[in-house]
């Protein structure tokens, strides 16, 4: 059966026995198992972050996962990105990994794309998460290496209403957060954090970084996502709504960071910036929708 | 004359003000840079085009990092 024929997706006897230890979960559950496979999963970067985020998502029972990356796997690769062996060296790894992930993840549907995404090729590249992203079964994983691509990357997600969990690793240092202007606009953007002019020091290739300290990040990045997928059919919050501990409001309105000499996390309240250039405007247009719903 | 200790914590590092200083000036005197950090005031991030606004409490917990875009 192709998925564009099934109407009511349904788990098979295969099904509960592969994802059973996720379905004994009160918080998956099959209700949740079958939320899942109806979700869409795009990630940006198929370095040591996108491919475990994108391996656990996969083996998790995430129904469509894209992946979008125009780099080509090299030696130096292979102590992080553990899907990748020498013999796939000198090959596009978006092309790779949705090969090895087939093989791994037989349920997930999966495209690849071998190429960078730019604010102008997005519009196309995202076309078919649109409907899964209007039914809030869509999300975006920022697995990039560079501070352009994250800025484009958050103005992208902005644009469409996209969610957006970043997560990023250089040294000992890791970085998390999520941002999802339909749920929680009161978290800001990645631009409220780090504004378009500033500058960024580290990276994988100048600075180097342990395998196992992308691992953590990576799959913070995955719990982070299958959490806030599988409570997105939550009521949406208004402006006015103050997090909540343990509520999905507390995953969308923190900001993680981890030492990974210490092994120590630290978090921290986000804040949205009210002269930010990037989410400012579509908090004023639905401030001013609201109101006008308010006032009627 | 009258003197105001101000004592505030930066990056877990006690430190004591003798004069009233906006987060931007606290910054400055460190020599960091605005562009190359964010900045998180006692556990909450406050974005950067608000820290010349903001002055430095007693026992204030600042952090500063550096932005982290690797992957
Ligand atoms: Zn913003």
């Amino acid at each position: 059966m192709s998925a564009t024929a099934q109407k009511r997706p349904s788990l098979d006897d295969k099904d509960f026995i592969r994802y059973s230890r996720q379905i004994f979960l009160p918080e998956v559950g099959e209700a949740g198992q079958l939320q899942l496979k109806q979700c869409h999963v795009v990630i940006i970067g198929c370095g040591g972050l996108g491919l475990l985020a994108a391996q656990y998502l996969a083996c998790a029972g995430i129904g469509s996962i894209t992946l979008v990356d125009d780099d080509r796997v090299e030696l130096s690769n292979l102590p992080r990105q553990l899907l990748f062996s020498e013999a796939d060296i000198g090959q596009h790894k978006a092309l790779v990994a949705k090969q090895k992930l087939a093989v791994l993840a037989p349920n997930c549907q999966l495209f690849a794309f071998a190429q960078m995404l730019t604010l102008d090729s997005a519009e196309s590249l995202l076309a078919h998460v649109a409907t899964a992203n209007r039914q809030q079964s869509a999300l975006l994983l920022d697995c990039t290496d560079n501070l352009a691509a994250r800025h484009s990357i958050n103005q992208l997600c902005i644009e469409h209403a996209l969610p957006l969990v970043s997560a990023s690793i250089a040294a000992f240092n890791g970085q998390l957060f999520a941002v999802d202007q339909r749920r929680f606009p009161a978290g800001g953007c990645y631009h409220c954090v780090f504004p378009n002019d500033t500058y960024a020091p580290q990276n994988c290739s100048n600075q180097g970084v342990l395998g196992p300290s992308v691992g953590v990040m990576a799959s913070m990045q995955a719990l982070l996502a299958i959490q806030l997928l599988l409570s997105a059919t939550a009521p949406i919050l208004d402006h006015s709504t103050k997090p909540q501990a343990g509520g999905v409001e507390h995953l969308l309105g923190q900001f993680w960071r981890f030492d990974a000499k210490s092994l120590q996390w630290h978090s921290a309240r986000l804040t949205r910036d009210s002269e930010c250039e990037v989410c400012a405007p579509s908090w004023n247009a639905n401030t001013a929708q609201a109101l006008k719903s308010v006032h009627k | 004359m009258r003197f105001v200790v101000i004592l505030i914590h930066l990056n877990n590092v006690p430190q004591t003000l003798q004069q009233p200083l906006s987060l931007q000036a606290l910054l400055e005197a460190q020599n960091i840079s605005q562009q190359s950090v964010a900045l998180v005031l006692n556990e909450t991030v406050v974005p950067r085009h608000r820290w010349s606004s903001i002055l430095c409490h007693h026992e204030d917990k600042i952090d500063v990092f550096a932005v982290v875009a690797g992957g």
